[in-house]
């Protein structure tokens, strides 16, 4: 699964692309934690634009992200992803856990 | 009521979570001849992906050496059903296990949700489960556009 992580301004913002499935988690959970371990942002954005496809396991990777995150000091944020799968996240109660954020494209 | 079958698929793969992906590709294949929409296609796929995630996760709790078995079905009166098998550990308390947030997993960031989503995607889910043996999902869902 590609990902792509860029320092933008004081953002660490990270793309996922293509399909977030049980299996992309398995590396993803890896590079996003050793990205987040060694950033010197003041945020995490993990832009979702490029997501394809997500399930159940998207949510239980971005709520972890938000743990690593915030056991660094850092905040994480959510931000644009598809109307699919924005549903499936709020189906999991992501509003209650996630927070999303409009991004200006750099 | 008697349904003919109009098409049916049968595959077996190892179960290793490279395959998730591999499944949801054969959903496609075997639904995009007939007429189902963009977003049926998605909750099937979406569904799907659900279930044999957890025949990986749950029934054969990520060791190498189990198979999944997909069984994909289109009836004459436009019901899709989708069996997906696995002969792992099987479920303690299938109830129990269908509630939203209910986990098993915690430690590898599994959310509880699979059976949720699935629920919410599929006109129908039923779950049956022998401890120690094999757990059966049967999801079906009647293509909107069907005539």
């Amino acid at each position: 699964m590609p990902l792509k992580i860029e320092k933008q301004r004081e953002d660490l913002v990270c793309f996922i692309t293509g399909e977030l499935d049980h299996h992309n988690t398995l590396t993803l959970r890896r590079e996003l934690d050793f990205a987040i371990a060694n950033t010197t942002a003041c945020r995490v954005v993990l832009d979702l634009s490029g997501t394809e496809f997500c399930d159940s396991s998207a949510l239980g990777l971005i709520l972890g992200r938000v743990r690593v995150a915030k056991a660094a000091g850092i905040p994480l944020f959510v931000s644009s992803p598809s109307a699919r799968v924005r549903k499936i996240l709020d189906l999991c109660g992501a509003e209650k856990f996630l927070r999303f954020i409009e991004r200006e494209e750099a | 009521m008697r349904r003919n079958v109009k098409n049916s698929l049968s595959a077996v793969f190892s179960a290793q979570s490279e395959n998730e992906s591999l499944a949801r590709v054969m959903a496609a294949g075997f639904l995009l001849p007939h007429p189902v929409t963009a977003e049926e296609l998605a909750d099937i796929k979406t569904a799907l992906s659900e279930a044999v995630t957890n025949a990986l996760v749950h029934g054969y709790r990520e060791m190498e050496g189990g198979r999944v078995k997909v069984d994909f079905c289109l009836f004459s009166d436009g019901r899709v059903r989708i069996t997906v098998t696995d002969h792992g550990h099987g479920i303690e308390d299938v109830e129990r296990a269908r509630e939203p947030f209910f986990t098993t997993d915690r430690a590898h960031e599994r959310g509880g949700m699979g059976f949720s989503i699935m629920e919410t995607f599929m006109d129908r889910v039923r779950v049956k489960s022998v401890l120690g043996r094999s757990t059966r999902v049967v999801l079906e869902k009647r293509l909107s556009l069907w005539k």
